[in-house]
């Protein structure tokens, strides 16, 4: 699997597909720890394409945040669809991540 | 080892789906279920909220029953009535913990699993589970 992937202002911007299961979870686990440890460590993950996700993929996102913390950075979510959005919210991790409707105010976060 | 072949057996308001241990398998599933439920009469959100339970429980018997080997047989048995849709998963794995876990504690926020019975037992209304001769047998209940 290869993320569509570019940066901005130092931040990575990563898109991830429309779904983020067991299936797969590894591959872009492996992805996306590769780009904060390559990259300054901020990190924007687009989920504007994902609409399903069980609680691999959760794990892939909180796996990818304590990454970029141990470069005292961060990951900020943007465009969060109301479903996984629920998830989020179920799973309380809304409180844990910063999430944005759009990039510019992760961009903003970030930088 | 030879794959299972995959058939929907689809009788009156029950779907019989079979699939292998195969995370693979579940996320091609995944939109079939999704379909499923909205079909039965679920929005958007509850279809949502029963699929990842589902692919939740799925998940489990691929790592918890098959200890994450990917060719033994899974069957799903979805079922409507009396506004109940019921989701019947058997496996042929290890056996469950029984009792099951009540609503467990969601783990510290950086753990990056344990979260998975939160979600089956949260969005679905009820659980059972038992063991008949070689399978385990989970049953979901969502009222519509």
């Amino acid at each position: 699997m290869s993320l569509e992937k570019r940066t901005q202002n130092s931040v990575d911007i990563v898109k991830l597909p429309e779904q983020l299961m067991m299936a797969g979870a590894a591959d872009v686990r492996t992805e996306l720890k590769e780009i904060i440890s390559n990259g300054s460590g901020k990190l924007i993950i687009d989920l504007a394409d994902t609409t399903f996700m069980d609680s691999s993929g959760l794990a892939v996102l909180v796996s990818c945040l304590q990454a970029a913390r141990k470069k005292d950075e961060d990951v900020c979510l943007v465009h969060m669809g109301p479903t996984v959005s629920a998830l989020f919210e179920l799973t309380r991790l809304h409180t844990v991540f910063q999430i944005f409707d759009d990039e510019q105010g992760a961009l903003s976060a970030l930088t | 080892m030879p794959r299972l072949p995959r058939n929907d057996i689809v009788t009156g308001d029950e779907t019989r789906l079979l699939l292998d241990s195969d995370p693979a398998d579940v996320a091609k599933l995944q939109l079939r279920l999704l379909a499923l439920s909205g079909s039965a009469g679920l929005d958007e959100l509850g279809a949502f909220q029963l699929t990842t339970a589902v692919v939740e429980a799925l998940n489990n018997c691929i790592k918890h029953a098959y200890g994450g080997e990917t060719w033994h047989p899974i069957t799903l048995q979805w079922s409507l009535g009396q506004g109940i849709i019921t989701i019947e998963i058997r496996d042929q794995g290890k056996p469950m913990p029984s009792p099951l876990p009540e609503t467990p504690e969601l783990p510290d926020e950086d753990s990056v699993s344990g979260r998975g019975w939160h979600i089956i037992r949260q969005w679905t209304d009820a659980v059972s589970y038992t063991r008949k001769g070689n399978d385990n047998v989970l049953k979901l209940m969502r009222r519509l």
